[in-house]
């Protein structure tokens, strides 16, 4: 420290030391591009703009690189908006079960419409109305004589007998006897062709007379439909959330495999019961949860085949296709697996193959000879409540039930099984053996708005206390086991259920975030890594054009100003003509043709930048044109030819250099100009396309009010980005031209 | 009198049309190119015989020739080696266009221009870049005749190199030497042209042009860009360099007093062509052409008690395009008679060396 001092006390008393003329810190020069570097760097206007257009490369160039978004990524937002989910309705419509045709159901509507009176049905339990429809007799017998909602079983006829030409023929006998052939053949001798409808010991007959014979029907003993205003919907849940576990299938299947009869998931016992033949049962806490049945799948094997030009061709085809007999493949295969046996032959005696079995922790491999898998068996799971889905369409099942509804029965016995039966008031619930619900039983009709939606138990149940305590809002449990609230709508007798939905939007126009820290533009793209690309297309126009511009410029106006004469004409016309091209209505109308075209975005760059140049090139010519002429006729230049200097060295050492500076800067200062025309070409629409961007394209958004009020953070940053490019490069195009100018001193 | 003589001459003149003018002028060009080659003196570094150089005037679409601009119309010296040969007259005359014709940068149109017995003209393009060292120019504008981009041992070397005058090894220390002998420095060597004063560009031209060992150099104009104290020094140099190396010169100028102080022999233009030409004695002691006499009536004398006898020349010069019949200078002369305006007069050899070309004297 203290010596840095002395040694400057040290110089500062040093007597200035004279300067010879010749000294070399004096004569040193700097060689022709240092000066320019040198004034170039002296001008802070030019430095600034050089480190706008290196922001401005890095930016674009690099950018790209570091950005996490790609060039055409679209952001999407997840909304929540009200949407329909699901519509209730009080049933009005009688809903049959069972075989029960349209003529028979029109009929029964009918048969029950009589005995409305003031709007309401008057029946009696037990009642039995006769119809018919078509030639065939029916009986209504009624469960359950409600006045809005009665149950009804509907009963054919059977032939019992028939009275041809005056001999009886019977054909029931179990309901025919003597007493019964007298009253009939009492009928038929009356001749009375009205007299249809006989009573006999309670059985009521009804005759179908014709020319030749009569027919008599006496009515079913067992119903074959009933028709009911309730609808029954399976309760029984959890199954389904279960079978969607496929880690708890593979256990299972696992467990099965292995020959296990029970297995824990969760912290619930499950236990297996059954064999492989008729298919095991998974139950969990006494009640039967799955029916796992063996699934086959075939394989796909190579065979040889005599291909078309009669050489042999191989071929895959399934396996299942070669064989004759799949199931006695199958049944094989399974007698091998109970003899556990890893091999079997199959086949026909003189030709059998043999077939290895390999288990796997889950399934069964059959494999052949070539090593070819033919078959995989794996485990197919049933619901135990598809069971009970059956029930639904059960009209022996309804039979039952409703009769013990209209009973007021607690319980039921249907085909051997209990089943329970409790009143809730308006609606009823259906228990198995083990206790469990298994199905609801109302007079409310639901349906999903959609596909994906599946109702729950517990929608059902919920949408239908709402309905009848008349709210108008309600919470329940949905498919995904989230607890979600809904709103009804009642439109025209039917309850409109909907729910807030989760719904993908493009998240578009959304303001500068953390996330996008410019924000998303209409189409839901970043436009900070928008810009990125933009900018490369913008900047790689630009340069291509002005290199394209150079070329032809170049070429063309040095040819023309350093030969002159009838050359110099043709040329400077040839110029002109080119000039008197309107240059934006060509570019509109080239841009629409390539619309026409479908030209893809990549040839559009190409095509833009190749008409830009085509378009822009005879300023330059007439630039370099007009140099040479001038420079020509210049003292040095007829010193030159004085001193006897080649023709070539003449052009290129005298010529050329004093022609550069001038290209060089305005080459420059154009490169702003032809940024500018590719972002007004890119405004007008007719620049570069999707997905492809440029700063133009970019601004074009703003053609949209909105996001000329709303979303500034669109369009402003890519005019600035503009701006500044452009202005960058116009501050160098100065300093360029100031540092070339030797005139200027300093 | 004078001015009736006038009014008849301009009617004589448009008694011609231009179509007949062009044609007179087409023959004449004719009648210059068959004649034979003059006689070489070996005294005589440049002969020039009867040298014409006219411009064609195109006109119309398909650029038809219609006339000529007369800008050298038949101009005859010699220059003994060794001597300055001062070119004098007004602006547009025609000074420039003899020295760029002499040295073969615009083509002569007849005539003959003979370096050392060789005429230039005839030379095949590979001898006459050749011969370009031998004959040299130092331009008027010292601005605009040295090439921006290049260094000075560049403009100065770069000839030099070309025409193999030194070897290459020795191309340092040469240039140093020459640039020493015009006044410069040899640590300007890596310097641009714009790093200099106008006198330090007109040294650097000389300097060019010597590095090249020449016979001859035309000077046109070569100080009239600059102010008197710089052409003085300029003068000065090349006259020191005439005796060092034994220069011949051609010396273009309008200043009579420079041209006076360089100038063995002086010639005098008035239109394209030579009206007087005579050693600088004589003709300074006895200036015989009315227009010789004119233009050294403008000399100024620097002494304010001397009362100049003042030539006063009436207009301006007229166009080479369309000069006044006869002798051209008769619209303007003093002395003029009546055939002035028909014959243009002949260039007679008045007293021994002193020629002239003006009826006065026949």
């Amino acid at each position: 420290m203290s010596n840095n001092k002395a040694e400057e006390l040290k110089k500062q008393e040093a007597p200035q030391e004279e300067m010879k003329l010749d000294d070399a810190r004096r004569v040193k020069v700097l060689s022709p591009g240092m000066l320019v570097f040198k004034r170039f760097i002296r001008n802070k206007l030019a430095v600034a703009g050089i480190i706008i257009l290196a922001v401005m490369f890095v930016y674009s160039f690099l950018g790209p690189l570091f950005s996490p978004y790609a060039r055409a990524q679209i952001f999407t937002k997840d909304v929540e908006e009200p949407g329909k989910y699901a519509t209730g309705k009080f049933n009005t419509d009688s809903r049959f079960v069972g075989d029960a045709s349209t003529r028979v159901q029109s009929a029964v509507l009918k048969a029950l419409g009589k005995t409305k009176s003031g709007g309401k049905y008057v029946l009696t339990a037990g009642q039995e109305i006769p119809f018919t429809a078509g030639d065939k007799h029916y009986t209504l017998k009624v469960l359950n004589p409600s006045e809005t909602a009665p149950a009804c079983a509907i009963y054919g006829s059977d032939l019992i007998a028939t009275i041809s030409m005056g001999k009886f023929t019977q054909l029931d006998e179990t309901r025919v006897d003597a007493g019964m052939q007298a009253v009939l053949m009492e009928n038929f001798e009356s001749g009375d062709k009205k007299a249809t409808e006989i009573e006999y010991n309670g059985i009521k007959i009804s005759a179908e007379v014709t020319k030749l014979e009569r027919k008599y029907y006496a009515p079913a003993q067992e119903p074959m439909a009933v028709s009911t205003f309730n609808i029954y919907t399976p309760t029984l849940g959890k199954v389904a959330e279960l079978q969607a576990d496929t880690e708890f299938l593979h256990s299972v299947s696992a467990a099965v495999m292995a020959g296990e009869t029970a297995l824990e998931y969760k912290g619930v016992s499950y236990g297996i019961s059954g064999d492989a033949v008729n298919g095991y049962v998974l139950s969990a806490n006494g009640s039967d949860l799955f029916i796992i049945t063996r699934d086959f799948r075939f394989g796909k094997v190579r065979v040889e085949k005599e291909g078309a030009d009669g050489n042999a061709v191989t071929e895959e085809v399934e396996f299942q296709s070669t064989l004759e007999d799949p199931e006695a493949f199958v049944a094989a295969m399974q007698a091998a697996l109970d003899a556990e046996e890893t091999t079997f032959s199959f086949g026909p005696e003189d030709s059998s193959a043999d077939y290895s079995i390999e288990k796997t922790e889950t399934e069964i491999h059959v494999t052949n000879g070539n090593g070819e898998l033919v078959l995989t068996v794996s485990n197919s799971f049933d619901p135990v409540e598809s069971k009970y889905d059956l029930l639904n369409d059960s009209m022996e099942f309804a039979f039952a039930a409703e009769t013990a509804i209209a009973d007021g029965a607690a319980s039921f016995a249907f085909e051997g099984e209990q089943f329970g039966l409790v009143d809730n008031g308006a609606d009823y619930t259906i228990l198995n053996q083990a206790g469990d619900d298994i199905l609801l039983v109302s007079d409310v009709a639901y349906g999903a708005e959609n596909k994906g939606i599946e109702l729950t138990v517990d929608f059902v149940k919920k949408l239908q206390e709402a309905m009848r305590s008349k709210q108008t809002n309600f919470s329940f449990v949905d498919q995904h086991g989230e607890e979600t609230q809904a709103t009804i709508t009642l439109v025209n007798n039917n309850y409109y259920v909907s729910t807030m939905q989760k719904t993908s939007l493009i998240d578009g126009r959304s303001a500068p975030s953390s996330k996008h820290w410019l924000g998303t533009d209409v189409n839901g793209m970043d436009v900070f890594t928008r810009l990125m690309y933009g900018g490369r297309v913008s900047l790689i126009v630009g340069f291509v054009v002005v290199f394209f511009e150079l070329f032809l410029g170049v070429i063309i106006g040095g040819v023309s100003g350093y030969f002159g004469g009838v050359v110099d004409t043709c040329l400077m016309r040839f110029v002109e003509l080119f000039n008197a091209i309107p240059f934006y209505p060509m570019l509109i109308i080239l841009g629409s043709v390539m619309d026409n075209l479908h030209v893809g975005a990549y040839q559009r760059l190409m095509m833009t930048m190749v008409i830009l140049g085509i378009l822009g090139w005879t300023g330059i010519a007439r630039l370099v044109r007009g140099q040479i002429l001038s420079l020509r006729e210049q003292d040095f230049m007829i010193a030159a030819e004085a001193t006897g200097i080649r023709t070539s060295r003449r052009i290129f050492r005298h010529l050329i250099p004093n022609v550069m500076p001038l290209l060089i800067v305005n080459a420059t200062a154009s490169l702003g100009g032809i940024i500018l025309t590719e972002a007004t070409l890119g405004f007008l629409g007719l620049g570069v396309k999707y997905p492809m961007a440029s700063w133009g394209s970019i601004i074009n958004q703003v053609n949209d009010m909105q996001v000329m009020k709303t979303a500034w953070w669109i369009w402003i940053p890519a005019g600035l980005f503009i701006l500044t490019t452009v202005l960058g490069f116009n501050f160098v195009g100065d300093g360029l031209r100031d540092a070339f100018d030797p005139k200027m001193k300093r | 009198m004078a001015e009736s003589v006038k009014k008849e001459a301009a009617e004589e003149v448009a008694q011609l049309s231009r179509a007949e003018i062009f044609q007179q002028l087409k023959n004449h060009i004719e009648e210059v190119k068959k004649e034979p080659p003059i006689q070489h003196d070996p005294q005589n570094v440049l002969e020039v015989h009867n040298l014409i150089k006219y411009f064609p005037i195109k006109t119309g679409l398909f650029s038809r020739v219609t006339g000529y601009v007369r800008a050298v119309d038949g101009v005859s010296f010699n220059i003994k080696r060794g001597t300055t040969m001062g070119l004098v007259g007004e602006s547009g005359c025609g000074k420039t266009t003899v020295g760029k014709t002499i040295l073969r940068l615009t083509d002569k149109t007849a005539g003959q221009v003979c370096f050392n017995g060789v005429e230039i003209h005839d030379l095949p393009k590979k001898e006459m870049r050749k011969l370009r060292p031998k004959i040299q120019m130092i331009f008027q504008d010292p601005y605009s005749s040295l090439s921006p981009r290049l260094p000075i041992a560049e403009i100065i070397g770069e000839a030099v190199r070309e025409h193999n005058i030194v070897p290459a090894n020795e191309m340092d220390e040469y240039l140093d030497q020459v640039m020493k002998q015009c006044g410069l420095q040899p640590y300007h060597k890596d310097r641009y042209p714009h790093e200099f004063s106008g006198g330090q560009r007109q040294r650097i031209c000389i300097a060019r042009s010597i590095a090249l060992k020449p016979d001859f150099i035309i000077c046109d104009e070569p100080v009239s860009a600059l102010d008197v104290s710089i052409q003085a020094q300029i003068i000065n140099l090349m006259m020191d360099l005439q005796k060092e190396l034994g220069l011949t010169y051609l010396f273009i100028s309008h200043d009579l007093s420079v041209v006076q102080h360089i100038s063995d022999t002086i010639g005098v233009m008035y239109l394209g062509n030579m009206v007087e030409y005579a050693s600088k004695k004589q003709i300074f002691a006895n200036p015989l052409h009315p227009y010789t006499e004119a233009l050294f009536s403008a000399i100024p004398i620097p002494d304010p008690d001397v009362k100049m006898k003042r030539v006063i020349l009436q207009g301006s010069i007229p166009s080479p395009a369309n000069p006044p019949s006869g002798c051209k200078f008769h619209t303007r002369c003093a002395k003029c008679m009546g055939i002035c305006s028909k014959v243009a007069p002949k260039t007679k050899e008045v007293e021994p060396g002193h020629f002239v070309a003006c009826h006065l004297y026949d």
